[in-house]
């Protein structure tokens, strides 16, 4: 509130205690015009979240509590959520890794397999030249699931402890 | 001839559509945001297409089906590991990257260990690497360009700088964004429509002098080739050829009839003519394999190769997560899960397009088998088109193909350029519109002026070094800042060190020497297998060493990168730094209003 001195036209009324006259109309006004949108677009945010894109623009409340006070709570809750995340990264990219560099080996091993034909291709152009990408593509989307299911859980396990 | 006016005219009309591309989408580009990451509003499937644009450098348009065509199912790897690169991404580092809200790697690097100097080093870092790889990018299109159209060299490494340079100046990240965009599908119509078309020239072509690919002889001249031998080959015979020959040979002048025995290596010199009769047997250099039987079966050259494969590995699946030109595409997300969205698709759009380039290979392996004895295997993709179809037509294919080549040096020169300038302006400039397109041009006319009074430097390795530079360096950096709560700005100081000077001291020994054999030439020439896990252990070890200095907002940036986006801890840097109204760029009263960090506006005001 920062009217200038007796230039707010909803205070001329006031017939005398100009400074208590603002403060009790004013303060009530504010509240009223404030509480109500506050948890609403707290409670709007929740629900409608998953669907919006611009994540970089909202500030919500939750930041500014677990930013500050409750970085205790926060830290192990992120730890855990941090440890099963890298888990599922770690133990793809060794799925992956192993494949493309075991098969080298096995090549070398074992150079008849090098002469299968299957579809009209041989073994190794099927697999190291086609059916690659679409295997990889497949093991991103199955990373993007998993994360994304540990990331539901511990938003909901987040606004709970916030909400409580 | 009238090929060289076909072949120029497609890559004018590329160089002119980017142009055209890049004014149009960079016309609404006015805060520094919009320069440096877009604003961050690229959605997913415009984003992929421009990262995949972008990734697509001349090593994949020209590279892979070259590499295809002479090494054969061992070639199969290249690709596989500039996709996985991806998957690597993907796994480790881009959503959390970008929740960060960094805007380069050295923001990301002080947004998480909250060191000045770290920002420093990586700054260094980046332009280092950004210069690195320009340099092959711009001597490659000239080249390239030269190679067909007959115009001298440095002229087309110019045109390539100084579009890019147009675009950038122009509309930064946000032209940058829709020109790579589009150069994706470009290239991707390039390869894929006479891949398609020339499949099927091959299904009608019922000559008998081709040879098949399973047979366990090399590939044979269809008729009578005539080879200038531009630069001093090595060539294993693995059947015996009668040919004629002018020039030197092992050392010895030859002028006349030659024959060359089963099993024999021959060093032909520079300036030397070879002329094969038709259905000759096809001498390869060293490096490929020489007959279709061993081409078509994987590791036919034993360990030795398998070893050459998994080095290759290590350095794409760990060095494309640390190329700023990577990364920077990576800022451009709306947030963490669209970035992850968008691997996804990229993998999608790399892979798509490396399917065509495997067309290209085998159909190289048999109508342009002369591209083994020169060794220009990077040629096939531009002269298979007339070598098949010796008609306008071919022309017209060959035409769309040298655009598309053309396309792939402008993209990533683009990335590059612009990664280095958001590093140069917000760094070493204050980080206004304008620092940005003077950080523009002193990024790109670095490199050109490089290329240009070293035309000799060894293109071909220095990409691969600058790889091996990026995953000993940035790799482990944004992995362990990323996954390890325990590290400080002292480890990833001394590992980035570490990393980085064995990768730079080993370049200086292959510089420096002239020894190309032997296995310690071997893994010096591809130091990633020692130097990535070196510089991981380096930033654990010394971060166990100085454990006070684990920066004491950890927690805070830990949950910031890894909570999900809707809860909202994503604070984007650029916007707290640089705001994100459009206003004139030089007006510093109001941006100072919308700054948080301090040390910005410190720098701001001097």
């Amino acid at each position: 509130m920062s009217f200038p001195h007796g230039q707010d036209p909803l205070e001329g009324t006031g017939p005398g205690g100009q400074e208590h006259t603002r403060n009790g109309h004013g303060g009530p006004g504010h509240s009223a015009e404030e509480e109500p949108t506050y948890p609403l677009r707290g409670k709007r945010r929740v629900k409608v979240v998953l669907a919006e894109r611009r994540g970089a623009r909202r500030i919500l409340r939750p930041m500014a509590q677990l930013e500050g006070q409750d970085t205790g709570i926060a830290e192990n809750v992120v730890k855990e959520l941090v440890r099963r995340q890298l888990k599922i990264a770690l133990a793809l990219a060794a799925l992956v890794l192993a494949l493309y560099a075991g098969l080298p080996v096995l090549f070398v091993l074992v150079p008849e397999i090098g002469e299968y034909v299957v579809f009209g291709i041989r073994l190794p152009w099927l697999l190291v030249g086609g059916l690659a990408y679409p295997f990889m593509v497949g093991i991103g989307a199955i990373y993007n699931r998993a994360v994304d299911r540990n990331e539901a859980k511990f938003a909901n396990q987040y606004t709970g402890m916030v909400e409580d | 001839m009238v090929q060289n006016n076909w072949a120029l005219g497609g890559v004018i009309l590329a160089m002119a559509l980017t142009i055209g591309v890049g004014v149009y989408g960079g016309r609404r580009s006015k805060t520094t945001p919009d320069f440096l990451v877009a604003s961050r509003t690229i959605k997913p499937h415009a984003n992929a297409a421009a990262i995949a644009g972008e990734y697509l450098s001349a090593a994949s348009f020209l590279g892979v089906a070259g590499l295809v065509f002479t090494k054969g199912a061992t070639g199969l790897w290249y690709p596989i590991g500039y996709a996985g690169g991806y998957l690597m991404l993907l796994l480790f580092v881009a959503a959390p990257l970008r929740r960060s809200g960094a805007y380069t790697v050295p923001d990301f690097a002080e947004a998480r260990l909250g060191s000045v100097g770290l920002r420093r080093l990586c700054t260094a870092v980046v332009v280092l690497l950004g210069w690195w790889y320009l340099v092959p990018q711009f001597q490659g299109a000239g080249l390239t360009l030269a190679t067909f159209t007959g115009v001298p060299p440095w002229l087309g490494g110019l045109a390539v700088a100084i579009t890019v340079t147009i675009n950038v100046v122009g509309g930064g990240m946000r032209a940058i964004t829709l020109v790579q965009a589009f150069q994706y599908y470009l290239k991707l119509f390039a390869l894929a429509f006479p891949a398609f078309l020339l499949f099927f020239v091959f299904l009608n072509d019922d000559r008998a002098e081709y040879r098949s690919l399973s047979e366990p002889l090399p590939p044979a001249f269809a008729r009578e080739t005539t080879i200038d031998v531009k630069t001093a080959v090595r060539l294993q015979v693995s059947q015996a050829v009668s040919l004629r020959a002018k020039g030197t040979i092992d050392g010895a002048p030859v002028d006349g009839g030659a024959f060359w025995a089963t099993g024999t290596v021959k060093s032909v010199d520079k300036g030397t003519k070879l002329i094969f009769p038709a259905g000759a047997p096809v001498p390869s250099v060293t490096t490929a394999a020489a007959d279709n039987a061993s081409w078509l079966r994987p590791m036919s050259g034993g360990w030795p190769q398998a070893m050459e494969i998994w080095s290759l590995m290590f350095a794409t699946f760990f060095g494309t997560m640390g190329l700023p030109h990577v990364l920077v595409r990576f800022y451009t997300n709306p947030d963490g899960s669209s970035a992850r969205t968008t691997t996804l698709y990229v993998l999608v759009l790399v892979g798509g397009f490396y399917l065509f380039s495997l067309i290209f290979a085998g159909l190289s392996r048999l109508y342009v088998p002369e591209l083994l004895v020169t060794g220009q295997d990077n040629a096939a993709v531009l002269l298979l088109p007339t070598a098949m179809l010796n008609n306008w037509f071919g022309q017209l294919l060959a035409a769309l193909t040298a655009a598309g080549a053309f396309a792939a040096f402008l993209s990533t020169s683009s990335g590059l350029v612009v990664s280095v300038a958001g590093v140069l302006s917000t760094d070493v400039l204050p980080g206004r519109v304008r620092d940005f397109r003077l950080a523009t041009i002193f990024a790109s006319t670095v490199p050109i002026v490089c290329a240009l009074l070293f035309p000799n430097l060894g293109a071909a390795q220095a990409v691969g070094l600058a790889l091996c530079l990026a995953a000993s360096t940035f790799c482990p950096l944004l992995i362990l800042g990323i996954w390890y709560r325990r590290l400080t700005p002292f480890g990833a100081t001394m590992g980035i060190l570490t990393g980085g000077g064995v990768v730079l001291g080993s370049t200086a020994y292959v510089l420096l020497t002239t020894s190309t054999s032997g296995w310690v030439n071997s893994l010096v020439a591809q130091p990633g297998m020692i130097s990535v896990p070196l510089s991981f252990l380096a930033m654990w070890f010394f971060s166990k060493l100085t454990p006070r200095s684990v920066p004491r907002d950890v927690a805070q940036v830990m949950l910031r990168m890894h909570a999900p986006d809707r809860l909202g801890f994503t604070k984007d840097r650029d916007v707290q730094r640089f705001g994100n109204q459009s206003q004139p760029p030089v007006d510093v009263s109001k941006r100072t209003s919308t700054t948080l960090s301090g040390w910005a506006n410190r720098r701001q005001r001097k």
